[in-house]
């Protein structure tokens, strides 16, 4: 067999060229995947900016793996299949602690709802404007309304330092159990029952999420939120003992509450678990938005 | 030039071979690597230990000692004073928990006494079985964090904060009544979340940063009732806080174990 001489070098260096260009693109990401990591090790956060460029890049690679080097893939169709899952949002969803954050402020979302709705019902406006009974109860829903609100903004602004868009919607499915709930609204001891249901809720997902959130700024946010959540759970079962002893009476601030007054289980009704549950979490993904 | 066909098999089979020669060195580096990014996640062995700290090697404990006959102090355990090696932060964090949670419940022990000796007046029912149910849970959650703690063979940590506890003396013999009894007991209350809240940023192993959200918000529990038995609006802040004067979150570096 006779070979050209001249075409043999030529071919040789041209495969030495690919190789050193192969090197060469690989050089970059991997150094740019080993700064993301130092990063976030260094600071316990996630650089947005730097997540998207190189999930950006990743996505750019594979494509042109799929293109190039991929042909017999590409011609079967599962290349092109591969590319389409590429391009798709589902691919593309939002990391975890983003999601955890967003569903966090969709429960905030319906807290600040149901308040608001519980505040306009005939029995909690015809009730006084006093820290008294019904009046107390008025209070603790329009100051803890102001209060899941602002739960709420903190929330956004953690996703938002993560890159992710703001949750400005209600949790959906939470919202069933309260509208399923709106027509039996016609006393104290139904409307104490919900919001209950929904303050625990908030207070075992939060429970859960600081166990599982990875960013430092996410987890310190929801860390001076669970605290508070579980406080409103507290009360209302208080103000549900009581309501249920027939001792309104005894949910006052003013005058203060009368403690020999009180009954012994009143005591220690506001704190039933020794440690707060993860059972009421919702999924990670319930509240998100992409 | 002229070569065989064979000569050119050969050639071909050689360049193969170095290519995947290649190919090997590079799964071997990558190897490597993923063992050291295994290597930098925080395992519960390695937050328990710091630099050749080895199982079984015990806390250094400052033996607690009363000259209060009717404090909180009474009811502090002491611990035997060893030399250990360095323990690591997050072990350091825990263990300042657990004494927390001690004194914690060497205090409502104390409150019980007092009530039972008729030391501050008359007593309402319901603070009784706040008191009870308080001191029960905190001993759980001093067992919980102890349990951490052990499970990598170093001793439980059995005496209150050090640094705190005289604070606590002091102002508990001052206590007259059910409301001083409780504005104590807030602060303690509060103080222990505010430790535990820090700690769920500070600290790295999971199962730590779990148990510590599933224990502070039941201690601002305990201060929203107590609040509200003293007449004042149980929930007065959005957000809760780590550095509240007064009931700042207790630094680790002051468990001297």
């Amino acid at each position: 067999m006779l070979l050209d001489d001249k075409a043999l070098d030529d071919l040789i260096e041209e495969s030495r060229d690919l190789q050193s260009d192969a090197m060469r693109s690989i050089a970059e990401p991997l150094g740019a995947l080993g700064e993301l990591g130092r990063e976030r090790r260094a600071s316990g956060a996630v650089d947005a900016e730097e997540g998207r460029l190189f999930a950006s890049q990743r996505r750019t690679v594979l494509r042109n793996s799929l293109r190039q080097g991929g042909k017999l893939l590409t011609g079967f169709g599962v290349g092109a299949a591969l590319l389409r899952l590429l391009e798709s949002p589902a691919l593309a969803q939002q990391p975890p602690d983003v999601q955890i954050l967003q569903t966090a402020a969709s429960l905030e979302n319906l807290a600040v709802a149901t308040y608001q709705a519980a505040l306009s019902l005939p029995f909690v406006q015809a009730a006084p404007n006093t820290p008294t009974g019904i009046g107390l109860i008025k209070v603790f829903a329009d100051t803890t309304m102001r209060q899941h609100a602002e739960h709420a903004r903190a929330f956004n602004g953690a996703v938002t330092k993560l890159g992710g868009r703001e949750q400005t919607q209600p949790n959906a499915v939470m919202l069933q159990v309260v509208n399923r709930a709106r027509p039996g609204l016609t006393g104290p001891g139904p409307l104490v029952d919900l919001a209950l249901e929904l303050e625990q809720t908030a207070t075992e997902d939060y429970v859960a999420g600081i166990a599982s959130l990875s960013d430092v700024n996410g987890r310190t946010v929801m860390a001076s939120i669970v605290g508070v959540e579980s406080q409103h759970a507290a009360l209302l079962r208080a103000a549900k003992a009581l309501l249920a002893a027939d001792a309104a009476t005894l949910i006052t601030l003013a005058p203060p509450v009368d403690a020999a007054r009180l009954p012994e289980a009143a005591g220690n009704v506001g704190f039933p678990d020794t440690f707060v549950g993860t059972a009421k979490a919702r999924a990670d993904e319930e509240g998100a938005v992409s | 030039m002229q070569i065989t066909e064979r000569e050119l098999d050969t050639l071909t089979r050689d360049l193969d071979e170095m290519h995947k020669a290649s190919l090997a060195v590079l799964g071997q580096e990558l190897e490597e690597l993923a063992e050291k990014a295994a290597a930098a996640t925080t395992t519960r062995r390695r937050f328990l230990l710091a630099g050749g700290f080895g199982a079984g090697a015990a806390l250094a404990l400052v033996a607690c000692t009363d000259d209060n006959g009717g404090g909180p102090g009474a009811a502090g355990t002491g611990a035997t004073t060893t030399t250990a090696p360095p323990l690591s932060d997050d072990a350091r964090f825990i263990a300042m928990s657990a004494s927390l949670e001690n004194l914690a419940v060497a205090t409502y022990d104390a409150a019980i006494k007092a009530v039972q000796e008729n030391r501050l007046g008359g007593v309402p029912p319901a603070v009784v079985r706040f008191a009870g149910t308080v001191m029960r849970q905190h001993k759980d959650h001093a067992d919980a964090f102890n349990a951490i703690v052990t499970r990598a063979g170093v001793p439980a940590v059995t005496g209150p904060d050090e640094v705190v506890k005289p604070l606590v003396d002091s102002e508990f013999a001052k206590v007259q009544d059910v409301a001083g009894l409780a504005r104590l007991a807030r602060v303690l209350e509060n103080t222990a979340a505010a430790t535990y809240q820090d700690g769920m940023a500070r600290v790295s192993d999971r199962d730590s940063i779990r148990r510590l959200a599933s224990v502070q918000p039941v201690e601002r529990q305990h201060a929203a009732i107590l609040s509200y038995i003293l007449g004042e609006y149980p929930i007065p802040d959005t957000f809760s806080s780590t550095t509240k004067q007064g009931e700042e979150a207790r630094p680790a570096s002051d468990f001297k174990g």
